[in-house]
């Protein structure tokens, strides 16, 4: 596109991750223009490797100032564009200042980079990882970004309790909920049981929901965004006193991530929710936080 | 005219059911089927109504005259029925005296202008050609009480008539077997 | 919804919908592409997400999706076996459908290909798929999808024999799963009953709720058919559960249904072993459930199955003890129970009795015990004596009492009148109701042909059947049309039917039977005893021939005897006066009744004047009262004399049978015979004589009401009574006869055939002595010249003739030629007078023929001259009638008269004199 406008400086930069074949990715999410295909999926301290090539048109020669290549991550927030901030940035120099004439590759190596934190991409906030290598000119530099998607595999959280509550109207509706674990792995099951303690109200069915809930800035500047991942219905009809209905929901079908606390700039939470619809459609419902975590690469 | 026999008649009477006996002896019933028969002739003093209804099942053509206990009163005294060549005279019989008398008999074979006649009330069956013609008798079908026949045993008649000539099969009850004995005769040529 | 349309038009969009999603479902199996194949199948069980249908018509659909789901099923199987997809991924991928309805339906059809594949324990999945439908409470649309479960895996369960048996658990499993899912459908089924909505939409719902019914049931019908259940499992493990549910579910139709369904299901040895159980749950139904029905199919079903396998009722347990205590505990707690009820369950308990313990008189006894005792303290009371009820038992009560009352009838025919309380419980029947079971008694006494041999049980029974013989009490029925009339006659003939069963070697015993049956049906309404009584009249003209043979037996075997000791003591003249009494032992007899007969000839005389006179009714009558009393006092004076040695030895003492007499007694006059004159074995207390009292007593007390039947009886009596050597009692019943004729036969057709009876009974009498013949047949002779009709007058004097020549030659006094041929003559005079429509000649040829008959009898006064005469006069007034069929007729009769007259003219074996005597016959 750039040699359309005529500001080609006759350079074009090729990025590729060592192995990229080899390595699990990750189908890029759609509506995410900037990621148009399958990203390969690092572990956080995985080395991040690859060869770089600059292709400079056949007879030309180019000057440059130097080439080095970055790995960066960085936290976008939408309603601040522009303004990312980088937690993560490691350089390598990859040639010194001269000219460059005919195709030439560069290795890279970010073996000690630093990558605590899962790629993300929600409503108001983004999370990502990439490596960019930049030619130096006396103009315009010339820069290629590629990104990649980074997974922690997680410890097991401890003090895997199971969750249990009793919620209820006074001499309405009185249930008692159980699931199995406060914390579920991405391909987790979510297995559960809802007593019904007393229906005095005419129930049409029951859904659990999964809603993630996405914090972005701090103070006037929070944003906070709530999003169902998914609804599922658990029973049908009423239940008289005494019916205990069960629940089960395979996570893995969907696009969840793990729990994110760690960075001062967004948290990313999850809740089960569950709702009660009655005939009237009035819906009554109960959220419980759990946190995700990954177990595995996916 | 079905079969071999020719017409199938059933000659029976003087059942006296209810005065004399409750019943006509099972082993009688037993053989008295339906649709087997094509005239039923009956020879009277069947006394109940019932009884002439249970007749009425066993064959197309019924023929009933009146005896001297009879309940119904719509019997006549005496029918002729043609039956084959066989010209059949039938009365109760207590109406010719001396009871049961040959010549007396004989007498109303001639006013009917019979071949055979067939009558009851002596309660002893019997098969008898006199001054060529023919002279039944089924006997009491019930065995019933008869002051003069005192030990009447329960009997009845089956005619086979094919054209001209006719078997008898005389069907009597002795205690619990069914003796059959059969005879045969002719139409005389000149009647 | 109650538009049928709207219906129809629902179910109709629903099942092009649910078509529509199976194509697109079978498209994508057929591509094998599992995802898609989930995603429509989703969509086509949504379907059965709607509330607009009937249970009906939800399940058409349902048996829509259902037929769909088996290429499902099918995918599914040939995925695991062909594609090596492993069974497991196929069910979590199922799950991820996420509305539970179309969800479990899935599941439930991936699991059954689960279990198919033996990749994972039947239990394991089975249990897992019950668990999981629990997600479904809808209660329609959960029996549904449990009625699924069912479907599916029913030939999944590891039961014995099943190739899911061992690792994928064992019948216990199975029984566990479909119990489970059996107690979650019933839980729902209930549920429907708390549904609320509009009162006036109850009905429907109820019944709506009805047609579901079948879904719950089918568990019950699984669990029959698992291999491994034996009795002692029944027992143990799967009717406690069962009736735990159906008790605590508390709902009157759940409760009705699944206890039948119970009973239907299961075998019935299975119910042989759980009975105590099964009672027990029974009892604790709800109060507004039926019981009886519950208890009768279960009994009815035990008793069908012992009745054919006696040997099938366990030893060690009284089943009729149990039910019995089932019965009566629930009748005291349910204070409500409606009488009929009680009743009828009381039916159902006796029926089994008799099936099951078919000689257990005390258990018939003790369920018609019940039931009395139940009316009498439901306030109800026995009707005796014709009383009207004061308080009438209701329809159904006497429907049920009916039913029990016939049961024993059944089995023990006349049985029953040895049950103490069958005739009690009768008595609070209404009148007509009583009638019936009496009809049903006889019916099948009449049908097993049992004879009655035992006085008790004749007296019993005739009792019993008093509703029939006697007319309802004031207002029960009205007069009654001819219907009804005719409905009452064929009822008294049963009874007349009934009387013939009465049997009994010892002649005694057997006449106390008909004294007995005589007091019974004596006592019925007038109008019946023409049919009641008239075969006493015949069974004891039976009985009176054979005690006379036996009394002819001892008479020879005693002058035998005395015979013998005569000669042994050579008093010559002894001798000779002991033979003249021994042989004419019935001469004897008849002795002084020959003075009697010999007022009855006097009688005659009078007649005779009478009859010449023109026939003064009331003088005649006179004679014939006079004649009663006269029969009546000479047979006392007869045996007073002693001269009899019949060795007819009765007690001192009165008979008892004698005795319930009453006034008969008094007329009876047959003292008893000194005993030093029994030289037999066997005293016979009574004789053939007393018979004949009897047969006097019974048709004299007849003959007002029925006068014609009276009138024939008197004459079989006459007739028996001289065949069996009593002439003067002979004598006696000729009289009543002629007294009847006199007094009460007025219409001229029933004088022709009472003449006509009396001729031929007269003719066939062989005892009387000539004066006795003589004045009987010439007072019939009078009767018939008496008669209003002159071809009846003729007809009848022509029969007469016969009177004077008996068939029997050697007959002293009984054949008079001169009186024969009057008779003939006054014949032809009466006949000359009958001019109309040529009866004349008619009657000329039936006379001619009678002259023929004597002819050829051989009676001197009958000329041949005179036969050729009256052929040429019968030839005249043939020839001038008209053509008519009553003239070729006449012609026919006339020609075959002649044949016959030539035919023995031609005969030549003919006796000479006869055959002479035709040859001067000119025709």
């Amino acid at each position: 596109m750039q040699a359309l406008f005529g500001f080609n400086p006759g350079v074009t930069i090729l990025v590729e991750f060592d192995h990229i074949d080899k390595r699990p990715t990750k189908p890029s999410t759609p509506g995410d223009r900037r990621a148009s295909e399958a990203l390969p999926i690092f572990e956080g301290s995985e080395a991040v490797s690859g060869t770089a090539t600059v292709l400079v048109a056949p007879g030309k020669k180019v000057d440059h100032l130097g080439i080095k290549a970055e790995l960066i991550g960085q936290i976008e927030l939408y309603y601040d564009r522009g303004n990312h901030y980088e937690f993560s940035s490691v350089v390598r120099e990859l040639d010194t200042a001269g000219a460059l004439v005919g195709n030439r590759q560069y290795r890279f190596d970010f073996n000690l980079a630093e990558k605590p934190y899962e790629s993300y991409s929600g409503l108001n906030v983004r999370l990502r990882y990439f490596v960019r290598v930049t030619i130096s000119t006396r103009g315009k530099n010339v820069t290629k970004e590629m990104d990649f998607v980074v997974q922690n595999i997680q410890q097991e959280p401890e003090a895997l309790d199971s969750l249990k509550m009793e919620v209820g109207i006074e001499d309405c509706l009185h249930i008692e909920f159980e699931y199995d674990k406060s914390a579920y792995h991405l391909q987790d099951v979510v297995i559960g049981k809802i007593y019904f303690l007393l229906v005095r109200i005419k129930i049409k069915h029951m859904e659990m929901a999964i809603i993630r809930r996405e914090t972005a800035g701090t103070g006037s500047n929070q944003y906070n965004e709530s999003e169902t991942i998914i609804k599922y219905e658990v029973m049908d009809g009423a239940p008289a006193k005494g019916e205990c209905v069960p629940l089960r929901v395979f996570l893995k079908p969907y696009a969840l991530t793990p729990t994110y606390r760690g960075t001062n700039k967004f948290t990313v939470k999850y809740f089960l929710n569950l709702v009660l619809v009655d005939e009237e459609d009035r819906r009554y419902f109960k959220q419980q936080e759990v946190t995700l975590w990954r177990k595995y690469v996916a | 005219m079905a079969g071999d026999f020719g017409e199938l008649v059933l000659v029976l009477g003087d059942m006296h059911i209810p005065h004399r006996e409750a019943a006509i002896p099972e082993k009688f019933k037993k053989m008295l089927v339906p649709n087997k028969m094509q005239h039923v002739l009956c020879t009277g003093n069947l006394v109940g109504k019932d009884q002439y209804n249970d007749l009425r099942t066993l064959a197309p053509n019924v023929h009933v005259v009146r005896g001297d206990f009879e309940e119904s009163t719509t019997f006549p005294e005496t029918k002729v029925v043609q039956i084959g060549q066989f010209r059949v005279g039938l009365t109760h019989g207590h109406q010719i005296v001396p009871w049961g008398d040959p010549n007396a008999l004989a007498m109303t074979q001639r006013q009917l202008g019979a071949d055979i006649l067939i009558s009851g009330h002596t309660h002893r069956n019997q098969v008898n050609e006199f001054g060529g013609r023919w002279f039944i008798n089924p006997g009491s079908i019930t065995g019933a009480y008869s002051a003069v026949e005192s030990d009447a045993v329960p009997s009845f008649i089956l005619l086979a008539v094919q054209g001209a000539k006719c078997v008898t099969y005389v069907y009597e009850l002795h205690g619990d077997q069914v003796e059959v004995s059969k005879s045969e005769f002719s139409k005389a040529s000149s009647a | 919804m109650e538009d049928p349309a709207a219906q129809q038009r629902a179910l109709a969009e629903g099942n092009k919908r649910v078509m529509q999603e199976a194509f697109l479902m079978k498209r994508a199996t057929d591509a094998s592409d599992t995802k898609s194949a989930f995603t429509h199948a989703g969509n086509m069980l949504k379907e059965l997400k709607t509330t607009q249908l009937s249970p009906r018509n939800y399940y058409e659909l349902y048996m829509k999706v259902l037929d769909e789901l088996r290429h499902l099923e099918d995918f599914f199987t040939s995925q695991n076996r062909q594609a090596r997809q492993p069974m497991v991924g196929l069910y979590e991928q199922a799950q991820a459908c996420t509305m539970v309805l179309p969800r479990l339906y899935l599941l439930n059809t991936v699991g059954a290909c689960y279990i198919l594949s033996q990749e994972a324990p039947a239990r394991d999945i089975l249990k897992d798929l019950l668990e999981m439908t629990k997600g479904v409470q809808h209660p329609m649309r959960g029996l549904f999808l449990r009625n699924y479960f069912s479907h599916v895996t029913r030939d999944k369960l590891p039961d014995a024999g099943s190739p899911y048996e061992g690792d994928g658990g064992s019948v216990d499993d199975s029984v566990e799963f479909v119990l489970e899912n059996f107690v979650e459908a019933n839980k729902l089924w209930v549920r429907m009953h708390g549904q609320k909505g509009p009162s006036k939409d109850k009905k429907r719902r109820e019944r709506e709720r009805k047609d579901l019914r079948l879904l719950v049931g089918t568990n019950l019908v699984r669990l029959s058919q698992l291999e491994g259940v034996d009795g002692a499992k029944y027992k143990t493990d799967i009717l406690p559960p069962i009736l735990e549910q159906v008790v605590g579910c508390k709902d009157t139709i759940a409760q009705s249904y699944l206890m039948d369904c119970l009973i239907q299901v299961f075998p019935d040895e299975f119910h042989l072993a759980s009975l105590e159980a099964f009672l027990d749950g029974v009892c604790r139904l709800k109060e507004k459930v039926r019981v009886r029905p519950v208890l009768e199919s279960l009994m009815e079903r035990i008793g069908n199955y012992v009745g054919e396998h006696p040997d099938a009722l366990p030893k060690d347990v009284d089943a009729f003890r149990l039910l019995n205590d089932c019965v009566t505990r629930l009748v005291s707690e349910r204070p409500k129970l409606e009488l009929s009820e009680i009743i009828l369950m009381q039916v159902a308990l006796l029926q089994f009795a008799s099936q099951c313990y078919p000689g257990r008189l005390e258990y018939i006894n003790h369920c018609i015990g019940v039931c009395g005792r139940a009316m009498v303290s439901r306030g109800f009371e026995p009707l005796t004596g014709g009383r009207p009820a004061r308080r009438d038992l209701p329809l159904e009560c006497i429907e049920a009492l009916l039913r029990l009352l016939s049961i024993p009838l059944k089995s023990l025919g006349l049985g029953v009148l040895s049950l103490a309380e069958y005739i009690d419980l009768l008595h609070f029947l209404p009148w007509e109701s009583q009638k019936q079971v009496s009809l049903e008694l006889l019916r099948s006494v009449l049908s097993k042909e049992s004879a009655l041999s035992d006085l008790d049980c004749v007296d019993r029974l005739l009792g019993m059947i008093a509703p029939i013989l006697k007319d309802p009490p004031n207002g029960e029925r009205g007069d009654g049309d001819a219907a009804m009339q005719a409905a009452q006659e064929e009822e008294r003939r049963l009874v007349a039917r009934v009387v013939h069963l009465m049997r009994n070697e010892d002649t005694d015993c057997y006449f106390r039977m008909l004294v007995v049956a005589r007091r019974h049906l004596g006592q019925g309404s007038p109008s019946q005893v023409q049919y009641t009584l008239v075969p006493l009249v015949f069974r004891a003209l039976g009985l009176a021939r054979t005690i006379r043979a036996a009394e002819v037996a001892d008479e020879e075997q005693a002058a035998a005897a005395e015979t013998a000791a005569a000669a042994a003591a050579a008093a010559s003249a002894a001798t000779a006066k002991a033979e003249a009494e021994a042989r004419a032992t019935a001469d004897a007899a008849e002795g002084g009744v020959n003075g009697g007969s010999g007022g009855g000839a006097d009688d005659d005389g009078d007649a005779d004047g009478d009859a010449t006179n023109g026939g003064e009714n009331g003088k005649e009558g006179e004679g014939g009262s006079d004649e009663t009393e006269a029969a009546a006092a000479p047979a006392e004076g007869d045996e007073d004399s002693g001269e009899t040695v019949a060795p007819a030895p009765a007690p001192a003492g009165e008979s008892p049978a004698t005795g319930a007499e009453g006034a008969g007694d008094d007329e009876g006059a047959f003292p008893p015979v000194p005993p030093a004159a029994a030289a037999v074995a066997r005293p016979r207390q009574f004789s053939s004589r007393k018979v004949y009292q009897f047969l006097h007593e019974i048709v004299t007390a007849m003959a007002p009401l029925h006068p014609w039947v009276s009138l024939s009886l008197f004459l079989q009596c006459a007739i028996g009574a001289d065949r069996t050597g009593f002439k003067a009692i002979a004598y006696e019943f000729f009289s009543q006869a002629f007294i009847l004729y006199e007094d009460e036969l007025s219409d001229s057709k029933a004088q022709v055939r009472a003449l006509v009876s009396m001729a031929g009974t007269l003719l066939s009498c062989e005892g009387f002595d000539p004066v006795d013949y003589d004045a009987l047949a010439t007072k019939t002779a009078q009767y018939a010249a008496k008669l209003l009709k002159k071809p009846d007058q003729c007809r009848m004097v022509t029969l007469c003739s016969h009177l004077f020549w008996s068939p029997d030659e050697a007959a002293p006094g009984r054949r008079d030629a001169r009186r024969v041929l009057e008779c003939l003559q006054r014949s032809l005079k009466i006949a000359d007078v009958c001019i109309a429509g040529g009866v004349n000649a008619q009657l000329f040829i039936e006379i001619l023929n009678h002259y023929v008959f004597f002819f050829e009898a051989d009676n001197p006064e009958i000329a041949g001259r005179y036969i050729s005469g009256l052929v040429a006069l019968i030839h005249e007034h043939v020839d001038s009638l008209d053509p008519s069929d009553a003239r070729t007729e006449m012609e026919r009769y006339l020609n075959n008269t002649l044949d016959h007259i030539r035919r023995k003219k031609e005969q030549a074996d003919l006796p000479e004199s006869l055959g002479k005597n035709f040859a001067w016959v000119t025709i």
